[in-house]
């Protein structure tokens, strides 16, 4: 008997240990594929911002290759799956999601169709002109700091 | 009574009587403010400048919220929780101010009832500004929305809550003149204006020592006073970025590495969007001439 019970005991503590690093590890990768698909959107981004500052000459081909990839991984980044709640600034080092984004998940949802728009208009203007990129550089600036404002930690 | 009492309440009654007089409130002379017609179109850019809807907004608001100044965002600090005050042109507000009223308190930190009022407020920045700039202001706010939320009462614990001891700190810590003196172009002079004065950047991004005032390292970088994180350091030895990076980072809240401000300075880009790019420009030409601190 004694040995049973601390076979099952075993055999349970190992189970738990196994899901807590399944977990761990689950939330590490959540965050990375954030993270990831973030530095994206900052790449693309910086094509764009980089002809509206005059910094690169405006291509309107490559301003929309841009314009569609960082609205792919928009697209991606704001879908619940990458938003689960408890994978957080509270619960994974260098997290900088801060758990109010589950506490108004509604605002949070709104402020990415919010993005979302932004990019769009930004993919038209590509087709516009550089004056239109230009133009649309302030609402996607908006957009993100949107959601950095109140939903991200200050960098440490 | 020995002798040594007699001089010894002497000496406390003269200190008390020159804490007295040292903590007078200060006042802004009527005569300098006679003739100034404020121009509410010009102060509109100016209240943005000086980015009264930063704070004085109700908490989270967004879009035409930021232009009714109903007050309640709290600011929690070393020194207790301030909170921002109603400042709407209405009965619990600003609505029956003078020019005179509201130049006293900007510039001189006194309240209308003749009280100091806490540093919370950056009359150490606007001490700077023009009386022309302040009735511009004032007729532009007097176009704003009123609001009626009340004003909440600052939560501010003994010793902090006396509020005569404030006269103290303006007498230690008032800075009086330009922060960053010398040569300046007619660009970096209108941006020190900006970032010294209206825009107050030096009240969250320089050091202050333990009472609050600020340390002269100025614009070097702060713990936050909410204890979450820090302000950055933006002089030379630290912020690398280009004039363009800079004014741009001001407009759309861009880095150069496309990520976006975030938290408070999010905020502040919401009103620096609203400057004129020549003014953006002036802010950036003004941080490259700010004496370099590393760290």
């Amino acid at each position: 008997m004694k040995t049973t019970a601390k076979r099952i005991s075993l055999i349970l503590a190992a189970s738990l240990a196994a899901s807590a690093a399944f977990g761990a590890g689950h939330a590490m990768e959540q965050q990375k594929a954030r993270e990831d698909l973030m530095k994206v959107m900052g790449q693309n981004l910086g094509v764009l911002g980089k002809m509206a500052k005059g910094e690169m000459d405006f291509d309107g081909t490559a301003a929309a290759t841009a314009a569609d990839a960082l609205h792919e991984a928009a697209v991606k980044v704001t879908a619940d799956e990458m938003w689960e709640e408890g994978i957080d600034s509270m619960s994974v080092d260098d997290s900088r999601a801060l758990p109010e984004i589950w506490a108004d998940y509604d605002d949070f949802k709104a402020k990415g169709v919010e993005l979302i728009a932004a990019i769009e208009t930004a993919q038209a203007a590509t087709g516009e002109g550089l004056q239109a990129v230009q133009a649309s550089m302030g609402a996607l600036g908006g957009a993100c700091g949107g959601c950095h404002k109140v939903y991200r930690a200050p960098e440490e | 009574m020995h002798p040594i009492f007699r001089w010894l309440i002497a000496a406390a009654l003269v200190g008390a009587a020159v804490f007295w007089v040292v903590t007078i409130p200060g006042d802004v002379d009527e005569e300098a403010l006679a003739g100034l017609e404020g121009d509410p179109a010009r102060g509109e850019g100016l209240f943005w400048a000086a980015g009264c809807a930063n704070c004085h907004t109700a908490p989270g608001a967004e879009g035409e919220a930021r232009l009714v100044l109903a007050g309640g965002q709290k600011f929690p600090s070393p020194f207790g929780t301030f909170l921002a005050p109603n400042i709407s042109p209405g009965d619990e507000g600003i609505g029956g101010w003078s020019l005179h009223d509201l130049a006293r308190a900007m510039t001189k930190g006194v309240g209308r009832g003749g009280e100091h009022l806490y540093p919370a407020f950056p009359y150490n920045s606007y001490d700077g500004m023009a009386l022309q700039d302040v009735a511009d202001i004032h007729a532009y706010i007097g176009t704003l929305p009123a609001d009626s939320t009340p004003s909440q009462a600052h939560e501010v614990g003994f010793p902090f809550n006396i509020r005569r001891s404030l006269g103290g700190w303006k007498l230690l810590f008032m800075r009086g003149g330009w922060q960053v003196e010398g040569d300046l172009t007619e660009e970096q002079a209108r941006g020190r204006y900006l970032v010294e004065t209206l825009a107050h950047c030096g009240e969250c991004h320089s050091p202050r020592n333990a009472l609050g005032g600020w340390t002269g390292d100025w614009l070097a970088g702060a713990p936050s006073p909410d204890g979450k994180g820090r302000i950055p350091n933006i002089t030379p030895g630290k912020l690398d970025w280009s004039e363009g990076d800079i004014a741009e980072y001001l407009k759309s809240g861009f880095t150069p590495e496309f990520d976006t401000a975030g938290g408070e300075m999010a905020t502040v880009v919401e009103s620096t969007a609203k400057l004129s790019d020549e003014d953006r420009a002036a802010i950036a030409a003004y941080l490259k001439v700010v004496p370099p601190i590393e760290s």
